[in-house]
């Protein structure tokens, strides 16, 4: 898609709205469901070697992502098994830097894909949410008029 | 990469994975034993560097002495720590402002008082502080100046002091044209002469200026200048350089700081420490100099220039000169007189750093011994930076509150007081500190038998007892008598209360004191127990060109007294000359038995000694050798009163040592500050591992463990106090649970407190000492990351049901999970108000929980206790009464939630149905009992659910009302009110009717649409089922 819209119940609205600038950048980024590094070159991204590091003491591959629209994600892989272990996305939000870390973890095989069920966020260091996943189905059939803006 | 690269290497076996690591404990092992710091940032603590970003004037770099460096994005409104993983000690933080993404830090001050920390290098960043590489002159140890060149970012210049307690050769000014990667020394003058300033000329900047300093501290004794000193000029970009003298003193001089006038680089200031220090003025680049000045300098110039040489110009006018000096001071005459700047009357003295906006000189950021001020208005008035916890603790203790208290005395800060914890709000502020003594604070702590006094001291043992509550202070320094050689004490002199003896206090001079009338009087209760050296005896001398009497170099003095724990008459004293001294008969005979330990060079201070917690033989003690440059590790335990030692510095350990403690209830689990950190061994000293979480390399000069809460409360000299919560998870660790892949480990009581309000708005601009998390710590050790497949931690009941799944966490070492000790929120009904009170669970009843941690392969399990609040005074009947209702009322908004939910569908699902009848049967039977059902359910669900829009449009109803009953029964940890439970009732009843009115509408009524509805041809309309949720009673 191309377009962005959210609700956000906890500013009190239960309407839809367009969400521009670089939260709509991350949002699409995320829509990219094979991840940043399955076919890179095709989608014209670039990924450096950081270095080799540990998280809290495991081993990861640190690896920068510079995407073909300008926005970057670090990840860290696994020493071992090449699994993502955490990625960090940074975004200027208000014209402060947001960093927002991802830990991830609990996978499991979902139709021969690894997919990570529990997923901690912080946001410049502070958990701000902890995701459970209960249940993963791919190539589910969805209703397109879903992704339609809701006035 | 591709997908199938993706999967397969998805599909390694964990076996590959699980490869053992020995069974030795490592920081990650420590995992989530973390450190919080407590503050205090009302005081803050020396700042030694700061800069800005010329162009964005927001962002501010602050290099502190003892706790990193710190960044404003906001013109000093917040700060963030941005080197956290890196030397504490900070010289000099410069921003490159051809490139400000670009920032330099020079670590170890060079403001080089007599307990000053020692840096490693340089490290540059080019993401604006983000990431930092070591660019290596590793050796310097201070770096007083980075200077980058303008318009040419990879040619900078670091202007190192070198070492201050011993010779070396790295030191002076190094120049890279590479951007750090290679360094060469281009002005050098000998191992016992460093760099103290430098700076370039901003147009033409080949021309440089730079300032050489012959300094040596020694434990005993500080001289500031020598031959070696000088002021240098390069005209060809630092290649080579001329020692500038014409005009200036002759004989040795001292510090020197240059200034160069920005708005004309041909005018030059320079502070010069001499016999007759004074400020000079150059108007022809440094060639020729003259005083600016006649009579005698004014104060602020030539008041201790190690400390405070510093003259700032401003940016636009090169007639206005400010120095910080022990007060900030102001010339607008080009030097000729000085005068004070007003600092408002609430600035902190002892001035360290002064950055000027160059786009705005009326901004002024000042760096002090009490953190960073900023003005608006050239320094007529200041705002103090109170979210910057950079304070320099000597020392610490606690006191039995609930909750406990802590007390630390403070570089140049004096002493303070503290909650360990926030009763109301999440969070230990400024205002909860209490100042409890002057000067520069060392120990502090209350009198064991009465909690309105407390003792503290400053400098050279000003020992004073405070009374809480008038304010009074008396001073109760023992002096001596007629006819005794002058009493002797340390510049941090030991003092200290009995373990055993509540009546008993311990001072240190060249004697053990001891008084047992609050300090009204003093006994001796030793000979001089030092070596009473007279060649260490030269105070009133020391200085070098500027005399520095400020008891620093008292030497010669008892520095730790360690009364056992265990054994009144066992006293331990160590000196800061070398010895060693134990009593085993109460002070009657003392022993040196330094001579035992071997391994440690003579007169090597003895920084902290430790008594045995479980025998009485046994002490430990630290030695620090680094006032002689011997910055090696020195610890030893002894288990027959100092007959023998072994060495404990086992793998892992470094850093020059200020303290060690043995834990009060496993023996083998020690704990040791180094200048690098606060270091921890389960083996008795075999092997150690610094704990990172939360706390970086900050030199840690004292700790202690809180008997009844089991936290091991810190004295950073940087950060403040910080305090890791509940040790109990340590003293169960060992190297056969450390090969384990899993396993639950044991946490202190969960105390069930209800928690406090607090209403007020104090924004950004104030630090937040982090309250313990709430909550019953769940504990558990995890040998690697858990990475694949389900990891679950559920809470069960007596009855081994589960009250509530937690997320586990999922890193390596010890996993430290929060429980709130809650079930679930209860469900609501859906309706505009967000019902906020509903929005926690009720607590569970007290007692002992099973703790279960299940992955794919592996199930371990564990206990949690939670406990009545000790402060509460709640009998138990009434936390009982208080819990049947809490539970009535959350069965209740679970039923209630079915009934609104309920009743909103059965009215849309009719209206639907109605609005899609035929228009022959839209008159009909079934019309009518269709329009009679939603009319129904329709005014039954707004007689349970406030549909108006909330907030200020409330119309509240049975929800609203029930909600607002159970969070009010909730917020009290006792009796609910006679009115509470009668309203309770109350809503009871009316619950019951609306029961009763939904059975009649769940039933014939609806039955009466279906039958008709399947007569039509039509499914029948499904009631919604009700879920299981605790507490509801409910069932259709």
């Amino acid at each position: 898609g191309t377009n962005v819209w959210v609700i956000n119940p906890m500013m009190g609205s239960d309407t839809a709205q367009e969400m521009t600038g670089p939260q709509a950048d991350m949002a699409k980024s995320q829509a990219d469901f094979d991840g940043d590094l399955v076919d890179y070159k095709t989608k014209g991204t670039t990924i450096d070697l950081i270095g080799q590091e540990t998280i809290d003491g495991t081993k990861v591959y640190h690896l920068k992502v510079t995407r073909k629209n300008g926005t970057t994600r670090e990840l860290f892989l696994d020493a071992d098994t090449g699994i993502d272990v955490r990625t960090i996305s940074t975004m200027e939000q208000n014209g402060q830097q947001a960093t927002i870390t991802s830990d991830l973890s609990n996978y499991q095989n979902v139709d021969g894909v690894m997919v990570p069920f529990s997923v901690k966020q912080s946001l410049n260091g502070t958990p701000i949410a902890q995701m459970t996943i209960d249940k993963v189905e791919f190539n589910v059939p969805i209703e397109t008029s879903l992704f339609k803006l809701k006035q | 990469m591709k997908r199938a690269l993706v999967v397969a290497a998805l599909c390694v076996p964990a076996g590959l994975a699980a490869q053992a690591p020995p069974p030795v404990l490592d920081s990650a092992a420590i995992g989530d034993v973390r450190a919080r710091a407590l503050g205090p940032a009302v005081t803050s603590g020396r700042i030694a560097a700061i800069d800005g970003v010329a162009d964005n004037p927001r962002v501010l770099y602050v290099g502190s002495a003892g706790g990193g460096v710190w960044k404003s994005s906001n013109g000093g409104a917040t700060f963030t720590p941005i080197f956290d993983e890196y030397p504490m000690s900070i010289g000099a933080v410069t921003v490159d402002q051809n490139k400000p993404e670009t920032v330099w830090v020079g670590t170890g001050e060079a403001w080089t008082r007599n307990s000053v920390s020692i840096g490693k290098g340089v490290y540059k960043s080019t993401d604006a502080g983000r990431n930092w590489t070591a660019m290596g002159l590793t050796d310097t140890e201070h770096i007083a100046a980075i200077a980058v060149r303008p318009r040419r970012s990879d040619t900078v210049y670091t202007c190192a002091v070198g070492h201050l307690w011993n010779s070396n050769d790295e030191r002076g000014v190094f120049k890279t044209t590479d951007g750090g990667k290679t360094w060469k020394k281009v002005l050098f003058v000998n191992a016992d002469t460093g760099c103290a300033d430098i700076e370039i000329d901003p147009q033409e900047p080949d021309v440089m200026y730079a300032a050489m300093w012959q300094v040596r501290r020694l434990p005993y004794f500080f001289t500031s200048g020598g031959p070696g000193s000088g002021l240098y000029k390069s005209t060809d970009g630092g290649e080579h350089w001329k020692k500038m003298t014409t005009g200036l003193p002759d004989g040795d001089l001292g510090r020197i700081a240059i200034a160069i006038a920005p708005s004309r680089p041909g005018t030059l200031y320079a502070l010069v420490e001499s016999r007759d220090t004074r400020l000079y003025r150059s108007d022809d680049a440094g060639e020729s100099w003259k005083p600016t000045g006649e009579g005698k300098a004014p104060l602020g110039i030539r008041v201790r220039p190690f400390y405070f040489a510093n003259i700032v110009v401003d940016p636009t006018d090169h007639t206005r000169l400010y120095n910080p000096s022990l007060f900030l001071s102001l010339s607008t005459n080009g030097g000729r007189s000085f005068e004070a700047v007003s600092l408002g009357g609430g600035v902190h003295g002892d001035l360290h750093a002064l950055w000027i906006n160059p786009k705005d000189p009326y901004t002024l950021v000042l760096g002090t011994d009490g953190g960073v001020y900023v003005s608006r208005d050239r320094g007529t008035s200041w705002t103090h930076a109170a979210t910057l916890p950079v304070a320099q603790l000597y020392h610490v203790a606690y006191d039995m509150q609930r909750p406990y208290r802590v007390y630390a005395g403070l570089q140049d800060n004096g002493s303070w007081s503290a909650p360990s914890r926030a009763i109301a709000g999440t969070s230990v502020r400024n205002g909860d500190w209490t100042n409890i003594g002057v000067g520069d604070g060392f120990n502090a702590f209350p009198d064991p038998r009465d909690p309105s006094i407390v003792y503290s001291e400053y400098q050279g043992a000003q020992v004073r007892r405070y009374h809480l509550q008038t304010g009074e202070i008396k001073d109760i320094r023992p002096r001596a008598g007629a006819g005794e050689p002058p009493l002797r004490f340390n510049w941090n002199a030991a003092f200290t209360p009995s373990a055993l003896d509540p009546s008993a206090l311990y001072l240190g001079g060249q004697y053990v004191f001891r008084s047992r009338d609050r300090g009204d009087s003093w006994q001796r209760l030793s000979p001089d127990l030092t070596t009473n050296d007279p060649e260490k005896q030269r105070q009133r001398e020391s200085g070098g060109l500027t005399k520095d009497n400020s008891t620093a170099e008292n030497h010669c003095t008892i520095v730790t007294i360690a009364p056992s724990p265990l054994d009144s008459q066992v006293i331990w004293a160590g000196t800061d000359d070398g010895n060693v001294q134990i009593t085993r008969d109460g002070g009657k005979t003392w022993t040196n038995v330094v001579a035992n330990v071997g391994g440690v060079p003579t007169h090597t201070w003895v920084s902290g000694i430790e008594p045995g917690r479980h025998q009485k033989g046994t002490a430990f003690v630290t030695f620090d050798g680094h006032r002689t440059g011997d910055m090696k590790t020195y610890l030893y335990a002894t288990d027959d009163f100092g007959r023998t030692w072994r060495p404990l510095t086992g793998a892992g350990l470094e850093g020059y040592l200020h303290v060690v403690r043995q834990d009060l209830v496993s023996p083998s689990l020690l704990f040791a500050g180094s200048e690098g950190g606060l270091f921890v061994s389960l083996d008795a000293g075999a092997h150690w591992a610094r704990l990172t979480g939360g706390l970086p390399a900050v030199p840690v000069y004292d700790m202690t463990i809180h008997p009844r809460d089991h936290d091991l409360i810190l004295a950073t000299h940087g950060r403040g106090v910080q305090i890791v919560d509940d040790l109990t998870p340590l003293r169960h660790m060992t190297a056969e649970m450390l090969a384990k892949n899993a396993a639950i480990l044991p946490s202190r009581p969960a105390v069930q407190s209800i928690p406090a309000t607090l209403q007020d708005f104090p924004g950004d601009a104030e630090f937040a000492g982090a309250n313990p998390p709430e909550g019953a710590v769940i504990t558990y050790y995890l040998k690697q990351r858990h990475l694949f497949g389900k990891l679950t931690l559920d809470v069960l009941d007596a009855g081994g049901k589960v009250v509530k799944s937690l997320p586990a966490g999922t890193r390596q070492g010890i996993n430290r999970v929060y429980w709130n000790m809650r079930l679930d929120a209860p469900k609501s009904a859906a309706a505009p108000g967000l019902g906020a009170r509903a929005l926690v669970g009720p607590m569970v009843a007290e007692g002992r929980y099973t703790v279960r941690l299940t992955s794919d392969d592996d199930v371990v399990t564990g206990t949690v206790d939670l406990m009545a609040d000790p402060l509460a005074p709640h009998p138990a009947a009434d936390r009982q009464l208080r819990q049947t209702l809490v539970m009535q009322l959350y069965g209740m908004q679970n039923d209630l939630a079915y009934l609104g939910d309920a009743t909103a569908s059965l009215r849309d699902e009719a209206n639907a149905r109605g609005a899609a009848l035929k228009d022959k049967a839209a008159q009909g039977d079934l019309r009518r009992a269709l329009d009679t059902l939603a009319g129904d359910a329709d005014k039954l669900n707004d007689s349970l659910v406030d549909r108006s829009g909330g907030l200020l449009e409330a119309d509240p109803k049975l929800r609203e009302r029930a909600i607002d009953l159970y969070g009010a029964v909730m917020s009290y940890g006792g009796r609910p009110t006679v009115s509470q439970q009668d309203f309770g009732a109350v809503l009871a009843g009316e619950l019951k009717a609306a029961r009763g009115r939904f059975a009649e509408l769940s039933g014939p009524t609806l039955q009466r649409v279906n039958d008709l509805l399947t007569k039509a041809g039509e499914t029948p309309i499904a009631l919604p089922s009700a879920p299981a949720r605790p507490g509801s009673d409910l069932r259709p």
